[in-house]
């Protein structure tokens, strides 16, 4: 079957040597090998994308190999880590032809993105080299990009073990304290909170907590999933039956809460109202 | 019997059975086996070391016409239980094509990825390619997206009807909806359009629609300008807001948009060594915008030498500013051994205390990889890193690979 496969080769490949001599067209030796499998030309455990000599050498002889141009990829440029999202979903490209699944998960995978890929790291990756301290650039940006590789619960892995005051949260620097009357409260007495906390809440009406978590809440919601995945925290305030009934709702609640509803069967509304 | 003993064994008793078994049937096997053991300290200070064993498994032709099984997962644990390290089933699914004319088939678990939702999915994907110009794709089965939480209610369903019209313009329609533990939690409906002119220009996009939301969630369009084999020039916007479970309470709170606009210069000074510059520009709409410039360049390896180096620039107004730069070189000396050495340092600007601190970040590594044979090869991998945050951290890893 392989001697029958490479005599067509060799005979369309002939056929076609004054096209190829001017550059490889991999279009056109995917025509022609229709059906044959990629590691024809790009053996398997290969050390290079580039197949070595002796795959072209099974058609062709050396002279002719010597002239051939190699052209770089249409797609696969320096920078493919970063932009193949919409070639990925779309159907113009099959990523199938030259890559199983295993491509894709071995980095859409929670967890360390070269577990299983290259031990040289990627030229190009969202993860910086110490990731812990440079991530919160990463996460306030394109949201989607880190649920395509992360669930919303991989964050509070690390998170739950830091003290807000540790964030680098503006909000959370302001406002909150670990309820004693130490550090920035040791002048104050307990008969002195309602003077501040005016409302039995632990917002003090004198911070400008309200507007900094509500700008970050806006800019990065999922931040406050990653450690309050409940919510639960901000039902405190943004409840319609409680606390101090802020209503957390876009300015388009109107054309979009009945969708919502609907979806969850009213159970989401029936944990504020 | 230690557990990499027992993954050891696993996998030997796996692959022996299955070559008998598929000799019977005249399939044909190939895969990869990795073996590997890790090493690091986690964030209380405790060594780590896990263990892995990771198996991609490809039985052809399974009965004589044209089924296929496709596997890949691994088998995972700790020596030390100091970390939770999961054993995982990334897929496993048959292939059937053409079960009837155009008609082809997938049963198991299996990434999707469509312009409207993503899923890993145990399930049922069929696509139809007979439709003229058209092709139709139909999927559904369990949502394993969320390992953790996952369950038998957790289900997803969607399609995609797709064609090429005109000879270069490729359109695709796709809709998803996931399902939450028996309620309805997303609705998405996703557009891709790509139209190439004369292999010298792409134009591309996706919309991604939340209907539940009512909102855009996603948009990107793009051109890409080649004008020949050296040069390439790409520009982007993308639109972004986040989508929530409707499940979820934070699907009620208010979002804003996330924007984008990017511009990319790629030049080939010769095979396999590119360069690029990349310009992107951060817009939020209540905080400062951000200017990030980057660039590189790239060796892949052709004969003996590859490696890159690449820098990042990140200017915030909001006092976020990032300076980084990476770098590897590797040399493949002979035939049986590879090395390597990278380096990555950036200085992140934080506000501390109402006071900005310039906190610097690196790692470096080395690496080798040994090719007993070309089916068989180690490689090895020590890397430290260290911030002005902590101290440091030591990472280590060694890894047996076999081709089969």
């Amino acid at each position: 079957m392989i001697r029958c496969l490479i005599a067509v080769m060799a005979v369309t490949f002939a056929w076609a040597l004054p096209a190829l001599a001017v550059d490889f067209d991999h279009a056109e030796h995917l025509t022609t090998i229709e059906g044959t499998d990629c590691a024809t030309c790009h053996v398997e455990g290969a050390q290079s994308i580039v197949p070595e000599t002796t795959a072209c050498l099974q058609c062709h002889d050396q002279d002719f190999v010597d002239t051939v141009k190699m052209p770089g990829l249409k797609t696969h440029g320096p920078v493919w880590a970063l932009n193949h999202r919409p070639f990925a979903k779309g159907n113009t490209y099959d990523c199938a032809a030259c890559h199983q699944q295993s491509y894709c998960m071995d980095c859409h995978t929670a967890g360390f993105a070269d577990e299983m890929g290259d031990f040289g790291n990627n030229m190009i990756n969202v993860h910086r080299s110490d990731f812990h301290v440079t991530h919160p650039i990463a996460a306030r940006t394109d949201q989607q990009l880190c649920s395509s590789c992360h669930e919303p619960n991989y964050c509070s892995d690390c998170h739950n073990q830091f003290a807000p005051a540790d964030l680098a949260l503006d909000s959370h620097r302001r406002g909150w304290t670990d309820g004693t009357l130490d550090g920035m409260h040791a002048n104050y007495t307990e008969e002195q909170c309602i003077t501040c906390h005016t409302s039995d809440s632990v917002i003090p009406s004198t911070t400008g907590w309200s507007h900094s978590h509500a700008r970050e809440a806006r800019k990065n919601l999922a931040t406050c999933q990653a450690c309050h995945p409940q919510g639960d925290i901000c039902l405190k305030c943004h409840s319609a039956t409680s606390g101090l009934r802020v209503n957390p709702h876009p300015a388009d609640w109107s054309d979009i809460d009945g969708r919502l509803k609907r979806a969850s069967d009213g159970k989401t509304c029936r944990k504020c109202h | 019997m230690k557990i990499w003993q027992r993954l050891t064994v696993c996998t030997a008793l796996l692959l022996l059975a299955l070559g008998p078994a598929c000799n019977v049937l005249a399939a044909s096997i190939s895969g990869r086996s990795s073996t590997e053991i890790e090493w690091y300290d986690d964030a209380e200070g405790d060594t780590a070391m896990p263990a892995y064993q990771y198996l991609m498994l490809n039985v052809r032709d399974i009965d004589g016409d044209g089924l296929d099984f496709r596997g890949y997962g691994r088998l995972a644990d700790d020596f030390k239980d100091e970390v939770d390290i999961e054993s995982r089933l990334y897929y496993a699914y048959f292939e059937k094509k053409d079960l009837i004319e155009g008609l082809n088939l997938k049963f198991g678990r299996q990434f999707i990825s469509t312009t409207a939702g993503a899923s890993m999915m145990d399930g049922l994907y069929l696509d139809y390619d007979n439709l003229g110009p058209l092709k139709l794709a139909l999927f559904g089965g369990g949502d394993v997206a969320y390992y953790s939480g996952y369950s038998a209610d957790d289900l997803m369903f969607g399609g995609e009807l797709s064609g090429r019209f005109f000879d270069s313009l490729d359109l695709g329609l796709s809709y998803v909806q996931k399902w939450d533990n028996g309620d309805l939690a997303k609705e998405l409906f996703g557009l891709d359009v790509d139209y190439d002119f004369r292999n010298v220009l792409n134009l591309y996009s996706e919309v991604q629609f939340d209907y539940l939301s009512n909102s855009v969630s996603y948009f990107l369009g793009g051109a890409k300008y080649r004008p020949n084999d050296k040069w390439g020039l790409r520009a982007e916007y993308l639109y972004s807001l986040p989508v929530f479970s409707a499940t979820s309470i934070y699907s009620v709170f208010a979002v804003n948009e996330y924007e984008e606009v990017m511009a990319e210069l790629t030049y080939r000074i010769a095979v396999g060594l590119h360069t690029f510059a990349r310009y992107t520009r951060e817009i939020y709409p209540e905080f400062a915008d951000a200017d990030v410039f980057e660039a590189g360049i790239e060796k892949i390896r052709t004969r003996n030498f590859s490696g890159y180096l690449t820098g990042v620039v990140r200017e915030d107004g909001d006092g976020q500013d990032l300076m980084g730069f990476k770098a590897r070189a590797a040399y493949l000396f002979n035939s049986y051994v590879q090395a390597g050495v990278g380096l990555e340092v950036d200085v992140l600007d934080r506000r501390i205390d109402d006071e900005d601190d310039e906190t610097t970040s690196s790692r470096y590594w080395a690496d080798v990889t040994g090719y007993i044979t070309k089916k068989i090869n180690v490689q090895a991998k020590i890397e430290r890193v260290e911030s002005d945050l902590w101290d440091y951290y030591n990472r280590g890893r060694v890894r047996l690979n076999i081709l089969f």
